[in-house]
């Protein structure tokens, strides 16, 4: 307050009254509290802490008097504030300085003394104390010695003046020296040194001291050396008596002990007695030298060569077959001599028993998936279907493996590893499907080579190269782009022939030899397909013969992913439009797919996954076999076989994945219903009950199915060769016969059988499978199922009643919907560890520092507003009593006014106003 | 400090009454309140920070302030409060009020929705910083959910509703659960329980005076018992 109106008053003003300020405040600080506690009562009250917190110490200024301060503010405005107003209208004003002025206690006596003292203590204050004494000052200073002053007592007026001699006497005595150090030396002690030396020493003194020293010092030192080298000497020679006394020998190596010998020999020639020891000594074998001979001697790893990679691996073999080619050629021409024949037999020795390895090979393993095996009589007890279901789990694992591997040659392509991992997969897996039939077959094979290699032989002697140059296969075979092409290569070639032939079209074209050979093969790969394709619909259907195309056409999906599945993607949409349009043009054929398009899909779920969820070949197969499934019309015997066939097909590729596949059961079921007996009572509702609407004429229509013998016991249930029957027409007496039908009914009962397996986890399981039960045991009632047939259909049964059981037990009954109670919501208070009233815990630190300003300023203001209204209060007190004391004094003289004014008139009235009274008065 | 807080509470108390009683106080259905009378809640300034005093951690402390230590039980306050806040009765939003009054005459209102810290360290913080602050918020919302309130409790309690202390050394014994259904589900019941070391409940609010087991009971299990009679009655699971 007091500095706020100090800067808006004129400076000379403000001056003093801060200095008024200052004296007052002093004043107030010094006396008022004791004087005026007695006074106020108020001002003795302290203020109390409120709340007591446990192990909160109090803080300084934490309680205070309340009252006190009041007061303190009252007169602090008293001396600033009230003086600004009592000066608020004037110019200037009047300043007492005079010491003691202010004092009321002072009396005018006193203040003169006080002036008085003032001027004394100013005189004598430092700035005079140097200044020059005026001539004319009266005092004098007078020097002193023992009270009495110097100008009064005679130098030479001592009485001391016989000791003085006495001293002097004294001095004579001494040296002169003596009395110098005495006299003018400084501390004692170096008064004592100087007395050591005698006298200080001059520069020449100092250097020869020196040069002493030194001297001294080397002297010293080379004694010092001589010293050591003595001790070393006797060292060492102690050393050698010990070395010799051979009490350290023992310690020792005898290697390093001759080490340590020869260097002991070295530096001490005279040790001859030693030498003599260390000869003896030499001559027993060390066992360290022996350890030492006998590693020399150790065998050590030798470097190998590196592994080939497998692109060294296919260079190597297209090389020995370039060289075989070329030598062949030179047979060809006749340029070889009698001496190359055994030389050539040899070769042909060589070459046939690769053959035979290989062929050896192949029969151990190469027979991969072959599901188109003839079964005869060997394989009785296990038909086609049979063959297919046994293949699955082995095919699962083949699948699981071309699945992994196709998604890593998707990533690398060429990464050949993979590949051959998957060969050898495959072969492996191949041999456990070795069948006899086709042992035999190879063995006639076989058989058949030998007589026309033999015929060959005899022929070569007669018109040796040329024809040989004709029929035997080259060595270096470039990758046919052209069917054609292929076909003049192979058509007339033995199975095995074909095999080395693709082999060897394989090895010179590998993808990983060159760059363009990717694109070859590719062409290559097609062209297979299409000899596949071409072979399957031959009309003397030669499976041996596709069946060795399966493992080359395999192998080289896996080299070329993508290729494989495009191809395939092409002859898919292709056998959909092609059936589509024969659904379209109903001209008296069959509807369903021919053999080339079975083996086709078969193929290709060996190629691929099957158990994607999606696959760019796999989906839309499956999706082509249920629609053929559900859209072709059976109008022959052949169709039921096809039919059964393509459910067994989408078994085998939906088994993993488990895929749900309604129109593979609706097949079954609805051929399973035709079978009963078309005199059945009711068969067309039971139809009708059962199928969906579009296949209850199948049921009702030609009775492919339905067994015409009587005597039902009797029928046996052979395994039905599949190819022959897709081959044979369509009006073949075959399937007019019971062993047909049976054999038909009884691959539908394994494929059935084979779904409630894969199905059984279904949450619809009781739905999709009641009625295949109700068929069944209707199926049993009417006599349908011959004996063969029973296993199967008792084993069905028994699944689907199991399961429906389960699954009854474990079905929840459908309940209300009860609506859930929400528990009330839930709030985490929100608080610090170590919370401290005042501190500020807002993680944004500006905005912290900001709400900090603003809550200063707005005390800083709430306490300026409270200033200034306790001013206004003051001030308006202060008028308050101006304007009282003005009336009073007012009233004062009106009073006095009014008591003149009365006494005139009572005078005046009483009549003493007069003449004389008024000179009186005057 | 009760003074203190009593001031304080004061602009609160005015806004706060206007929501004071139980919320849910309009539908007709019957809720519960529960008091915790003579709560040892009390911060001391343990070197330089403030602490809710605990016999455990502040025994030397205590001693050395001339305090029993046996008194200062802050974790009965915490497992009642758990026991409330968690029980299904809560859950199903039938709590309509909840205070606590400590030994230094400081009385809280707990809001219903809060979730209580499951440690002990961290409740002591949260005590703390409550009597420091006197209200704490939610981290995700503005309503408060603890918050110091003016005395005495009853200004807080809705009007007729019943008040039933709990007491090992009251004179009768009731089976809960016939005592609870006695008052029928639509009506609001005031319970209050000690969450003392020792001693008995001084209150003058009190219509009823009862012992809800044959032994003396901790806090928590008195309102376990209390809460599974009114669950029970209300048809709670």
């Amino acid at each position: 307050m007091a500095k706020k109106r100090k800067i808006s008053t004129p400076t000379a003003v403000a001056k003093k009254s801060k200095k008024k300020l200052k004296g007052g405040i002093e004043k107030i600080a010094r006396g008022k509290p004791q004087k005026e506690a007695s006074a106020n009562l108020f001002e003795t009250i302290w203020s109390r802490r409120k709340f007591d917190v446990l192990g909160k110490k109090q803080k300084k200024g934490e309680t205070r008097r309340v009252g006190l301060s009041r007061s303190l503010a009252v007169e602090k405005r008293k001396d600033t504030l009230l003086q600004e107003y009592k000066e608020r209208n004037k110019g200037n004003k009047f300043v007492d300085r005079r010491f003691g002025e202010k004092d009321a206690v002072l009396n005018e006596e006193e203040k003169a003394i006080m002036r008085f003292q003032k001027e004394r203590q100013a005189q004598i204050s430092r700035q005079s104390k140097f200044a020059l004494r005026d001539e004319d000052e009266e005092e004098e200073e007078i020097l002193t010695h023992g009270g009495k002053a110097l100008s009064t007592v005679d130098d030479y007026e001592d009485e001391d003046n016989d000791s003085m001699e006495d001293d002097d006497d004294f001095l004579d005595g001494l040296s002169k020296e003596e009395v110098m150090n005495l006299h003018f030396g400084g501390g004692k002690d170096g008064g004592n040194d100087r007395l050591d030396g005698q006298k200080p020493k001059t520069k020449k003194e100092i250097m020869e001291e020196l040069i002493a020293k030194s001297k001294y010092y080397k002297a010293q030192k080379a004694k010092e050396k001589e010293e050591d080298q003595d001790l070393q000497e006797k060292l060492n020679k102690d050393f050698t008596e010990l070395v010799q006394s051979q009490a350290l020998s023992s310690l020792f190596r005898p290697t390093r002990k001759d080490n340590l010998k020869a260097m002991l020999t070295g530096s001490s020639a005279k040790d001859k007695t030693s030498n003599k020891e260390k000869d003896e000594e030499e001559e027993k074998p060390d066992d360290f030298d022996k350890i030492m001979k006998e590693m020399i001697f150790d065998r050590r790893g030798h470097a190998t060569d590196r592994l080939k990679t497998d692109e060294e691996v296919l260079k190597e073999e297209r090389e020995r077959l370039e060289e075989l080619e070329r030598k062949r050629k030179q047979r060809m021409l006749g340029e070889d001599s009698d001496e190359e024949g055994p030389d050539n037999n040899g070769e042909d020795g060589k070459e046939n028993s690769r053959e035979k390895k290989k062929k050896k090979r192949e029969i151990s393993g190469d027979d991969l998936g072959e599901n188109f095996i003839l079964d005869d009589e060997e394989n009785e007890g296990r038909g086609w279907v049979d063959e297919v279901l046994a293949r699955k789990d082995d095919e699962e694992a083949e699948s699981d493996e071309e699945g992994g591997s196709n998604e890593d040659e998707d990533e690398d392509d060429e990464e050949d590893e993979d590949v051959e991992d998957d060969d050898e997969d495959l072969d492996e897996e191949g041999s456990e499907e070795e069948t006899r039939e086709e042992l035999l077959e190879k063995v006639r094979l076989a058989i058949e080579k030998k007589k026309m290699e033999e015929r060959q032989e005899k022929t070569a002697k007669k018109a040796p190269e040329n024809r040989e140059a004709q029929d035997a296969l080259p060595f270096v075979i470039s990758a046919p782009q052209t069917l054609p092409e292929l076909r003049a290569l192979v058509d007339y070639r033995t199975d095995d022939e074909l095999v080395v032939a693709i082999q060897r079209i394989r090895t010179c074209n590998a993808i990983s030899l060159a760059a363009e050979n990717r694109r070859k093969m590719q062409i290559f790969y097609n062209v297979l397909l299409q000899y596949f394709g071409s072979l399957a619909s031959e009309k003397p259907f030669r499976l041996s013969r596709l069946n060795l195309l399966t493992k080359p056409l395999i192998e080289l999906s896996m080299e070329t992913p993508y290729f494989a599945a495009t191809c395939a993607r092409e002859r898919l949409v292709h056998m959909h439009t092609q059936i589509t349009n024969r659904l379209k043009t109903s001209d008296g054929n069959s509807y369903w797919p021919s053999l080339r398009t079975v083996l086709l899909l078969r193929f290709w779920s060996m190629i691929f996954p099957p158990s994607d969820l999606r696959h760019p070949v796999m989906t839309p197969a499956i999706l082509f076999m249920s629609e053929v499934l559900c859209r072709c019309p059976i109008t022959s015997g052949r169709d039921v076989a096809v039919g059964a066939f393509m459910c067994s097909l989408l078994l085998s590729t939906l088994r993993e994945a488990r895929r749900f596949c309604p129109e593979a059961l609706n097949f079954i079921l609805t051929l399973l219903v035709s079978s009963l007996p078309s005199q059945t009572y009711g068969k067309l509702e039971f139809a009708r009950s059962i199928c969906p609407a579009f296949m209850v004429e199948i049921c009702l229509g030609e009775q492919w199915l339905v067994l015409r013998n009587k005597s039902k016991k009797e029928i046996e249930a052979p395994v039905l060769d599949f190819v022959a029957l897709m081959t044979s027409e369509e009006n073949d007496p075959v399937f007019a016969t019971d062993a047909y039908r049976v054999g038909i009914l009884r691959t539908l009962l394994q494929s059935l059988n084979g779904f409630i397996s894969i199905y059984e986890d279904l949450m619809s399981f009781p739905e999709v499978f009641s009625p295949v039960l109700r068929v069944l045991k209707r199926l049993e009632e009417e006599l349908v199922i011959v004996e063969t047939l029973r296993p199967l259909h008792t084993q069905a049964v028994e699944v689907i009643e199991t399961k429906l059981a389960e699954h009854e037990r474990l079905r929840q009954p459908l309940r209300m919907r009860v609506k859930k109670r929400m528990p009330i919501k839930q709030f985490n208070p929100k608080f610090e560890e170590n919370f401290m009233k005042g501190r500020n815990y807002d993680p944004d630190r500006e905005r912290a520092e900001k709400k900090k300003l603003v809550k200063r300023i707005k005390s800083e203001a709430k306490g300026a507003a409270r200033e200034l209204r306790k001013d206004n209060f003051f001030l308006m007190e202060e008028k308050a009593r101006e304007r009282q004391t003005a009336e009073a004094e007012r009233k004062e003289k009106l009073g006095k006014a009014m008591a003149f004014l009365q006494e005139q008139e009572s005078a005046y009235k009483s009549g003493q106003l007069g003449k004389g009274k008024g000179r009186r008065r005057r | 400090m009760a003074e203190e807080n009593g001031e304080q509470a004061d602009p609160e108390q005015q806004e706060g009454s206007d929501s004071d009683g139980p919320p849910d106080q309009g539908d007709d259905e019957g809720g519960v309140i529960f008091i915790l009378e003579k709560a040892s809640l009390e911060a001391g300034k343990v070197g330089k920070t403030y602490q809710l005093l605990n016999c455990d951690d502040h025994s030397n402390f205590l001693r050395k302030h001339k305090r029993d230590p046996a008194l200062y039980r802050p974790d009965i306050v915490h497992q009642a409060l758990l026991a409330i806040l968690d029980s299904p009765l809560n859950k199903a939003g039938r709590l309509k009020g909840l205070y606590v009054k400590t030994d230094k005459n400081v009385l809280i209102q707990v809001n219903p929705h809060i979730r209580i810290p499951r440690t002990f360290k961290r409740f002591c913080g949260l005590m703390v910083q409550l009597l420091q602050k006197l209200s704490i918020r939610a981290t995700n919302g503005s309503d408060k959910l603890l918050r110091v309130v003016k005395q005495p409790v009853t200004r807080h309690l809705p009007v007729g509703a019943r008040r039933v202390g709990m007491s090992f050394s009251a004179p009768k014994v009731v089976q809960l659960k016939d005592y609870v259904a006695a008052s029928g589900p639509k009506s609001t019941t005031v319970f209050v329980v000690g969450a003392m070391a020792h001693g008995k409940i001084e209150a003058d609010y009190l219509d009823d005076f009862v012992a809800v087991s044959e032994f003396p009971l901790s806090a928590a299990c008195c309102i376990g018992r209390i809460c599974n009679a009114l669950e029970l009655m209300w048809g709670i699971l």
